[in-house]
């Protein structure tokens, strides 16, 4: 899983028909200090998340891996919502 | 499947409900020498394994395998505590 920030919502009404009903985000990628990095990833939203909060995000075919993206044409799925990072062996 | 080692915990409250049982942790992938490659990833723990340990863990959708449930998502398990590793000197 990566470790991002959403900064924004991607709306498109025209769109392949097994992805109606899905909320997508912008997630800009950051490191563990939370500082961003340069990648971004358009997920779909599986637990209610919103603008400016940090999450976790699940990529590849485990993207598909919830009822709801089960068999669609999704690559990066947003899976938690982080509360706290502890970073206890610091580089 | 690959080394690393655990540095650090993420708490979640909110989740997707499949994972709820399950703590997420942070690990640096390192090399059979102990030295550190790439960034840190954040795996799944499915053994109960704690910071500063040496584990192995599984990617991509064989990442789910390891859980109790049909679907997760979930790209990265941690599936294995290291106790020691033998390599031969060339």
């Amino acid at each position: 899983m990566i470790l991002g920030k959403v900064i924004g919502t991607v709306w498109s009404t025209r769109k392949d028909e097994n992805l109606v009903g899905a909320k997508f985000l912008i997630v800009r990628q950051l490191n563990l200090d939370y500082t961003p990095k340069d990648s971004t990833v358009i997920a779909v939203d599986s637990v209610g998340a919103g603008v400016g909060e940090i999450v976790l995000v699940a990529q590849g075919s485990s993207a598909r891996q919830t009822t709801f993206t089960h068999n669609k044409p999704v690559d990066a799925v947003i899976m938690a919502i982080v509360d706290k990072l502890d970073v206890a062996i610091k580089e | 499947m690959y080394l690393g080692k655990i540095i650090g915990t993420i708490w979640a409250t909110r989740k997707y409900e499949a994972v709820n049982n399950y703590k997420i942790q942070l690990v640096q992938p390192i090399n059979s020498q102990f030295q550190k490659v790439s960034s840190p990833i954040i795996a799944l723990d499915t053994i109960g394994a704690g910071p500063g340990e040496i584990i192995y863990y599984v990617t991509a959708s064989e990442a789910v395998i390891p859980l109790d449930v049909d679907m997760a998502p979930v790209d990265a398990s941690i599936v294995g505590i290291v106790d020691s590793i033998y390599v031969e000197k060339k």
